[in-house]
């Protein structure tokens, strides 16, 4: 086998606004092997896997690809030099068969103008044949098994010569026994000398497949070693960083009172869900991307349907059929992203903030503009948005003033509950602490807060009751005192099994 | 107000955005006001170029004739400026109008009183308008779909009213209310006038008018925020009826009969003087005061070829022109 690693990145640095997401990061992949990647959401994996597959530019640092330093301007790029991604949500086109999907991007090679069908079911046959799956290539994809969408795409992701193919979460969708006819696909592949990178939050996984594994945390290459050598310990210890765990708040011994019960919630991604929220109390909702946390929001706000179970608000028991419902409950909502559920971006800052409020700000259905500008006012002055003009479009607000409109809109509803659903992420250091403090002062005043949170330091920081979620399901339910990073990771990732109260 | 007055941040973090922000939001507002000005300027530079080529453009009463010709269209894409603000489309309009004609000649020749029978029309409209919001709303349809099945629908109905035949014979001394003249000015001018005043107002001041911008905005935005988007759409697709039944009101008046096949076509037109009024066919920008000029705009050109003797083949490319260039320019500038 050659001596020159496949990949080697050096040095990968990126920032985004607001964050650095990749320090000075290293990584380098030897032809044959299977290299996991894993890390927090956030950690950096993800903005490393598009820097090498073109999608985003670094901002300093080198990629050598066999030897050879390149820049890749884009994903197509990626793919001439033979890098090949396979990304979570698959990407083929339903309607279109198998062998067309195959052959998508790649028309050219079975003649210019008329298409030579035969040599395009032929490569597609062989494709698959390396997969080693066989299929009906006339069959639209559409209705194929996500598992075997999947085979479809990495015979997709072959045919382009691929010598590096990385797998961004190729598992979290496929039932086990999938999961172990794909793992012998992806040795098998490795065998012939595919370089393979394998980025999954199920860590149990790593030691079955992967050759070697490096751990990633806030843009930083923690460690990296070969499987052999390295235990789950070590890995979630990696993970986690040891020195903010003290970070608690302090409780604040408020008389409690359960304001939300949920009993036997079922939706299509949820399973069995039951807990209890209290007035003066931050709980939070920790777990893994895909874990069910936004869905189990979604649903208890009546914006995703409801299979099985009761909501009960203030020990009444009630028919949350639609928002509108939730809203008249007294829940309110900050989605997950802003830009695309929370916010009207052609609208000025007034009509987002009024949106919830018209029945009390209206007459005759004639807004009541004097109210609806003096209670703008107020909360852009107690939530300091700058600027602070309430016609002001909310598009050309920064994200941190942004995510305070959003907050303005539901402090506005004078809601008993509210969910907030990753209310930090994309805001900056500054923004992202008066939001903290803003749900501090929330649940002093008796409101219950229920925060959604990827970011382990900021759910240990803020809440006071932890639950934590894994598969749809909540594994565990913890008071913030006990709780440390490593716990929670340990049940997020399912190496600690459920406890048994649940 | 609220238990919320403090928070223990720092006002210090915030202040570099804000700088960012005032330079950002001048260029934006220059850019605004270039837009709503361009188009002014486009109706004058277009009115200008027309009264120099032809002496008798600017006489009065060929500006009257221009707003009568513009008023029809005008009804009707006020309606329909609400339908695109929620990023919708209706395209049976122009059928509504027909059948809402057919529906106020057989009352009349039936002696139905004139205000009853003016309340029953509107009523239709407004029925057939909500059909559409509910087609959209409760099953889902794409509006371009659901329209452009009941554009079908209520034009088959129109002709079946009457076996495809014109129902005659209305009183012309009665249907004077509607379109005889105050003064100089026609009643349908008139008409128009007023019910654009209405419409601004209910795009500006009322929550039908929040609700629209809004839903056209980020429609889930707006549900997540306890809206009932569904209830607002079928109010929007009902007022759209509405105005269609409205402006077939005016254009059987006009008449003094009733055509099965009246208003076909007319979904384009005001579609189109929606868009060169700078309503933006994916939602959630919209001015009445655009609309009103986009109508005027088409009106004045239609007239001004007229005058110049240009045969009415051309004015089909003319007024397409037009629509490309202002949704070019509209294009460009959200681009930047």
């Amino acid at each position: 086998m050659n001596k020159v690693p496949l990949i080697e990145m050096q040095g990968i640095t990126k920032n985004f606004p607001g964050v650095t997401a990749l320090d000075n990061v290293d990584f380098d992949l030897k032809a044959g092997e299977i290299h996991a990647l894993v890390g927090e959401n956030g950690a950096g994996k993800s903005t490393l896997m598009r820097i090498l597959f073109g999608v985003h530019q670094p901002d300093a640092g080198k990629i050598l690809v066999k030897g050879q330093e390149v820049s890749i301007p884009d994903p197509s790029y990626a793919q001439k030099l033979g890098i090949s991604m396979v990304h979570q949500e698959l990407l083929l086109v339903p309607d279109m068969n198998v062998a067309q999907n195959i052959a998508l991007g790649r028309e050219t090679n079975f003649g210019s103008g008329f298409l030579n069908w035969r040599s395009i079911f032929k490569d597609a046959k062989e494709n698959l044949a390396r997969v080693g799956v066989e299929l009906d290539l006339k069959t639209p994809v559409g209705q194929l098994s996500v598992a075997q969408q999947q085979m479809i795409e990495i015979a997709k992701a072959l045919s382009w010569n691929a010598d590096v193919l990385v797998m961004d979460e190729p598992t979290s969708c496929l039932t086990p026994h999938e999961v172990d006819q794909l793992f012998v696909l992806l040795k098998n592949l490795a065998g012939q000398g595919v370089g393979i990178i394998f980025i999954t939050h199920r860590l149990e996984e790593i030691f079955e497949i992967a050759d070697r594994v490096t751990v990633y945390r806030d843009g930083c290459r923690i460690n990296s070693w070969p499987i052999k050598d390295v235990s789950m310990d070590k890995i979630i210890n990696a993970m986690v960083d040891r020195k903010i765990d003290d970070m608690h708040r302090k409780k604040i011994s408020n008389s409690k009172k359960e304001i939300l019960r949920v009993e036997g919630l079922c939706t299509h991604e949820l399973d069995r869900i039951s807990f209890s929220a209290y007035t003066g109390e931050i709980l939070g909702i920790a777990g893994l991307v895909g874990a069910g946390r936004s869905e189990l929001a979604r649903a208890v706000f009546g914006a995703d349907p409801i299979k099985k179970g009761t909501v009960f608000v203030n020990g009444t028991p009630v028919l949350i059929k639609s928002p509108k419902d939730a809203v008249l409950n007294g829940i309110g909502f900050l989605p997950e992203d802003r830009k695309v559920q929370g916010l009207v971006l052609s609208s000025s800052m007034e009509s987002n903030m009024a949106l919830c409020m018209y029945d009390r700000l209206s007459k005759f259905t004639v807004v009541k503009r004097k109210e609806r500008r003096n209670l703008t006012r107020h909360y852009i002055d107690s939530l300091k948005i700058t600027p602070p003009y309430p016609e002001r479009l909310v598009r050309f607000l920064s994200g941190g003033n942004q995510q305070k409109v959003v907050i303005g809109k539901w402090l506005a509803r004078n809601v008993e509950i509210i969910i907030f659903d990753e209310p930090t992420r994309g805001i900056d250091v500054g923004a992202k602490a008066e939001v903290h403090q803003l749900m501090i002062d929330l649940v002093e005043a008796g409101t219950c807060v229920i925060m959604i949170s990827s970011e382990l330091h900021e759910i240990l920081h803020v809440s006071d009751r932890i639950l934590v979620m894994r598969e749809g399901r909540i594994v565990a339910d913890l008071e913030n005192q006990k709780a440390k990073q490593k716990l929670i990771m340990e049940y997020a990732t399912g190496f600690k099994k459920q406890t048994e109260a649940l | 107000m609220s238990h919320f007055n403090k928070t223990a941040a720092d006002p210090e973090n915030l202040s570099q955005f804000s700088f960012l922000n005032k330079s950002k939001t001048f260029i934006n507002f220059a850019r605004q006001q270039l837009g709503k000005f361009g188009l002014v300027f486009t109706f004058f530079l277009l009115a200008a170029v027309i009264s120099v080529l032809s002496p008798y453009f600017l006489t009065v009463d060929n500006l009257i004739n221009v707003l009568m010709q513009a008023s029809i269209n005008l009804i009707i894409a006020l309606g329909m400026t609400f339908v695109i603000a929620t990023g919708g489309i209706d395209l049976s309009v122009g059928s509504i109008v027909g059948l809402a004609g057919m529906i106020m000649a057989k009352l009349l020749i039936s002696e139905v009183s004139l205000p009853l029978t003016l309340g029953i029309t509107l009523l239709c409209g407004v029925l057939m308008g909500a059909v559409n919001g509910i087609l959209i709303t409760r099953i889902g349809l794409p509006p371009f779909i659901a329209t452009l099945g009941t554009m079908s629908i209520y034009r088959g109905v129109s002709l079946i009213s009457n076996q495809g035949r014109p129902a005659y014979g209305l009183s012309s001394q009665m249907l004077k209310a509607i379109a005889g003249r105050i003064g100089p000015i026609p009643i349908p001018v008139v008409i128009a006038f007023i019910s654009a005043i209405i419409a601004f107002f209910v795009l500006m001041y009322t929550i039908i008018g929040e609700y629209t911008l809004a839903i056209g905005g980020n429609e889930e935005a707006v549900r997540l925020s306890g809206v009932p988007v569904a209830r607002y759409k079928t109010i929007v697709y009902s007022i759209s009826g509405l105005m269609s039944s409205l402006a077939g009101i005016v254009l059987t008046a006009r008449l003094t009969a009733a055509e099965p096949i009246a208003g076909t076509g007319y979904e384009l037109d005001a579609i189109a003087a929606a868009v060169i009024g700078g309503t933006s066919l994916s939602g959630g920008v919209a001015t009445i005061f655009g609309t009103v000029i986009g109508a005027l705009i088409m009106s004045v050109l239609r007239n001004g070829l007229n005058l110049l003797n240009i045969q009415s083949y051309y004015q089909l490319v003319a007024i397409g022109s037009v629509i490309v260039i202002a949704v070019t320019i509209d294009t460009l500038r959200r681009k930047k």
